[in-house]
């Protein structure tokens, strides 16, 4: 998970920066008018956090119900394959056990471990590091705002 | 007293052991109710005064005082916001908003009340300075150079400011257009009575101005019909 939040981090911080420099000239002319700079930096933060909280909702819904749907698929190809090797007996062997290998773990908790589920502490703290993430990543962005120069852009 | 007051200003730019300068121990004042113009040639430090009236920079040494008190302990943020507006050359508006827009952005960002019908105060406006309504909810982009320039003038007078400031106002445009800004910039002072100071190269606006300065080796002296008179202003 770190390695994730570290290389989103990185790869915001730099978005982030690019689009504003795009916005220059705009936040030059607020400057000039005398805008706070406080005021602009707080604008450009509440953009980037509400973009990335619409943007987190919907790939935590549409992601749990992919994960689902192929999470399934995965169990239903898994017993299918499963069903071809059956013993004498008619005991189904699974794949570790055909092979020669004897295991504890039995085929209703390989398919619990497969099942996807939601719950609020999980999307909770998916929200948590998504938005910790977002904000942090505005920093960068936040230290050009403070550095630019209305003058320059403008005159 | 005078509104706007600079003391002793002094700026250059250092090129490697020695300095550069651009203004050199300037002292004028600019009154409430006049039509000041600076002329200078290309690289005169003109619009180097112009960024330091209006707190866009800082002198290396002076004041620049408003209503008898410096700018820099007013703040040159709230200086910018409540005092003095800005008219630039090249208008510097919000591309991709309308006229009306441009004008409610600068009205918002003072520390006045807002209006309850700032969107009719804003057409209101535009209409002042020769803006009908539908050029009013175009976007800037899809507006002339002399249209965008009113826009910008409008946008100073929203601001409800005493001071304002112009660089080149009509730099980009043709001189029918040069003779319209000119006439909006002289209502300005005369019919509400603010205090314009514009710094251009062209001695056509200064036919019209009530005091005219020359940015001169990095001094400002004043003329007086044309001729020179006294250094500095004073």
């Amino acid at each position: 998970m770190f390695v994730v939040v570290g290389a989103s981090l990185i790869i915001l911080s730099l978005l982030i920066t690019l689009f504003l420099r795009d916005r220059k000239h705009e936040i030059g002319v607020y400057l000039s008018l005398g805008e706070r700079k406080t005021k602009v930096v707080v604008q450009i933060a509440l953009e980037v956090v509400v973009v990335a909280l619409i943007a987190i909702t919907l790939s935590l819904f549409s992601g749990n119900i992919l994960a689902g749907s192929i999470s399934e698929k995965m169990l239903v190809d898994q017993v299918a394959a499963e069903q071809g090797k059956k013993s004498n007996n008619g005991y189904v062997y699974t794949e570790l056990e055909y092979m020669g290998y004897r295991t504890e773990i039995d085929s209703n908790e390989v398919a619990r471990s497969y099942a996807v589920s939601l719950d609020l502490i999980t999307m909770l703290l998916f929200y948590a590091v998504g938005i910790g993430t977002v904000s942090l990543s505005t920093l960068m962005p936040i230290a050009y705002i403070s550095r630019l120069n209305p003058k320059k852009i403008l005159m | 007293m005078s509104l706007v007051v600079v003391k002793d200003i002094n700026y250059f730019y250092q090129d490697g052991d020695s300095r550069r300068f651009i203004l050199k121990d300037v002292t004028c004042g600019f009154d409430r109710g006049k039509f000041n113009v600076i002329l200078g040639e290309s690289g005169s430090g003109k619009t180097t005064f112009l960024s330091l009236l209006c707190a866009l920079d800082k002198p290396h040494s002076g004041q620049v005082l408003y209503d008898g008190q410096d700018i820099g302990s007013i703040g040159f943020e709230e200086y910018r916001r409540n005092k003095v507006s800005i008219i630039f050359q090249a208008y510097n508006l919000i591309p991709y908003m309308t006229a009306a827009e441009n004008i409610k952005v600068a009205m918002s960002i003072t520390d006045n009340q807002l209006p309850p019908d700032i969107n009719e105060v804003a057409h209101n406006l535009l209409d002042y300075i020769g803006l009908d309504n539908a050029k009013a909810d175009r976007a800037i982009n899809k507006l002339s150079g002399g249209e965008q320039q009113r826009v910008a003038i409008a946008r100073a007078l929203a601001t409800n400011v005493d001071v304002i400031l112009a660089d080149e106002p009509t730099g980009n445009l043709d001189e029918d257009m040069e003779n319209e800004i000119v006439i909006i910039l002289q209502k300005l002072v005369h019919e509400h009575n603010k205090c314009v100071i514009v710094v251009t190269h062209s001695s056509q606006i200064a036919k019209h101005a009530d005091i005219v300065y020359k940015l001169r080796k990095g001094k400002l002296i004043t003329m007086d019909n044309g001729q020179l008179t006294m250094d500095n202003g004073q």
